[in-house]
């Protein structure tokens, strides 16, 4: 896939998605490909766990800053909008409860994974597309080293280890910005806060945030690797192929995000 | 002319080095980012102001921005919006609330989720491709060849995308909210049978026209974010292949992190009222 290919792309709207569909499909055969031999290089124990620990501490550590900052501003924003809403009907006592549940739930994970989506997952297939365009990946089927296991299965692992850290740490920071509102905003003690927070948020809650997490750490992973692998071309490609890992691995997490939410509600509490 | 020749990442490769070091790193790439960012930003406007404006280029990127994104915003809206209503129907009709359905779930969306929704997925698929397109120009000397022909890039390159962005973002905006609220609609007919109108009825009394106000506002914000961090960065990269990955992940980063801490900004000096 080249940028030269997608030039015609204004031409016509069914044209688009009839294009849109086609890579779609394409790009879920390919990645279908890289999870099912990740997995068998997995089930081998053919994990390389010193460039998986180079790995998590480059996905993990080095994300730490713009995750805190990020989710510092959503759950700012969030219990902000809550609070206001809550005071109206003199449900004060309810604001950590409703924000914690939030944060855990929905929020904690889709911003932690949009923003290692944008950073971790535009480098990997930045860094991959490089290694093809530069012809190393060639250079490691002539050696006959599988490309997946080398690459991808390090990466792989060093997200699962990383993301849910990220995520609890996200949720956290969120729900520190939550209290600092309901103290400000609503004049909620923290104590107040976390005694509603403890009465509302049960085991389950963080289930599904580790599930969450898990899901979209592979997402990230396996999209941006297989983009990364099956680009050709030169410069301009690299910042196509980023361009392309970012769009998809996000819309796949938006859409998979909805579907845990589905089959994981419970009902109201 | 701004002093673009400086390489902004100072460390690359492992280093397991002083938190307090990264930390002051950090703060210096944004500080000079964001003058880099602003100086283009009065550049730019100033040639607005002087007329001289390609629009046969501004359509083109208009084309390229707005068309371009309009399958992922509206999918990526329209799957918010069922996550949210799934959540929200169900608690408020389990307390007999029916009728605030359509207001909670059209004020989250109008205010909060909508534009930054549209903002980050934007900033995912524009702003990376900006600076992708910027920096392998720069990587293959064109910006070079635009200077020795007196050309500046500012005006040849920014200023058109500028326009097209501040055309197109918050209709993309507009119509990811839109896609929510169906979703929303639907959702709430299909899990927890709220007829469609009562949760419209619900809407038109909840939602007041500052609240369009907010969301609009929110749209050109994201707007100018996206094109003058990712531009910016983009005219900033040297190198050769690998330094165009690495300013796409820079712009990708940047520019979602300036959008939700903006976003709050906003969120914040807005007048808030209660449904």
């Amino acid at each position: 896939m080249q940028a030269s290919e997608v030039k015609h792309l204004a031409a016509s709207p069914f044209l688009l998605v009839e294009d849109w569909v086609t890579l779609g499909v394409r790009l879920a055969g390919q990645v279908g490909i890289v999870i099912a031999r990740t997995f068998y290089c997995l089930l081998r124990l053919q994990v390389d766990w010193q460039e998986s620990i180079r790995q998590a501490y480059f996905i993990g550590v080095k994300s730490f800053l713009i995750v805190g900052v990020t989710s510092l501003f959503t759950g700012l924003a969030m219990s902000l909008q809550i609070a206001v809403q809550l005071v109206q009907f003199g449900g004060e006592s309810a604001i950590g409860g409703v924000v914690s549940l939030a944060l855990i739930r929905q929020i904690g994970p889709i911003t932690a994974a949009i923003i290692v989506a944008g950073r971790v997952g535009s480098s990997i297939a930045a860094e991959l597309t490089t290694m093809n365009i530069s012809e190393q990946i060639d250079a490691l089927k002539v050696m006959r080293i599988d490309p997946v296991r080398f690459l991808v299965v390090p990466r792989f692992v060093g997200a699962m280890a990383m993301m849910p850290v990220l995520s609890i740490y996200a949720m956290g920071i969120g729900i520190f910005a939550g209290m600092v509102i309901a103290l400000i905003y609503a004049d909620v003690s923290f104590g107040v806060f976390l005694d509603s927070a403890k009465a509302m948020v049960i085991d389950q809650d963080f289930f599904v945030h580790f599930l969450k997490a898990f899901i979209n750490a592979a997402i990230v992973i396996f999209y941006s690797c297989t983009i990364g692998l099956n680009t050709k071309g030169g410069a301009a490609d690299v910042g196509y192929a980023v361009t392309r890992s970012v769009v998809w691995s996000m819309t796949v997490m938006f859409i998979v995000n909805y579907i845990v939410t589905d089959l994981t509600y419970e009902g109201p509490r | 002319m701004m002093a673009m020749n400086i390489p902004m990442e100072r460390n690359t490769g492992l280093q397991f080095g002083n938190p307090l070091l990264s930390l002051e790193n950090w703060c210096a790439i944004g500080f000079r980012l964001f003058g880099q960012a602003t100086i283009m930003l009065f550049q730019a406007v100033g040639y607005i102001f002087h007329g001289g404006i390609n629009w046969a280029e501004v359509m083109r990127q208009a084309n390229m921005i707005g068309i371009g994104s309009l399958y992922v915003v509206g999918v990526t809206g329209l799957f918010t919006g069922f996550a949210m209503s799934l959540q929200i129907s169900k608690e408020l009709a389990a307390f007999g609330a029916d009728t605030a359905v359509g207001g909670v779930v059209a004020l989250a969306l109008i205010r909060e989720i909508g534009p930054i929704t549209a903002g980050v997925m934007v900033a995912g698929r524009v702003g990376s491709a900006m600076a992708a397109e910027l920096s392998s120009m720069v990587v293959s000397e064109q910006i070079d060849a635009l200077k020795i022909m007196r050309v500046d890039p500012v005006q040849f390159l920014v200023v058109p995308r500028f326009l097209a962005a501040l055309l197109t973002i918050p209709a993309l905006s507009i119509y990811s909210m839109f896609l929510g609220l169906a979703g929303a609609i639907f959702i709430a007919q299909a899990k927890a049978n709220i007829p469609p109108d009562i949760f419209l009825d619900s809407v038109k009394q909840t939602v007041v026209g500052t609240d369009f106000i907010t969301h609009l506002i929110k749209s050109v914000i994201n707007a100018c974010i996206i094109i003058f961090f990712s531009c910016s960065i983009g005219l900033s990269a040297r190198g050769g292949a690998e330094d165009v990955g690495h300013a796409t992940t820079r712009a990708v980063v940047w520019t979602m992190t300036i959008i939700f801490i903006a976003n709050y900004i906003v969120t914040a000096l807005s007048p808030l009222h209660t449904s």
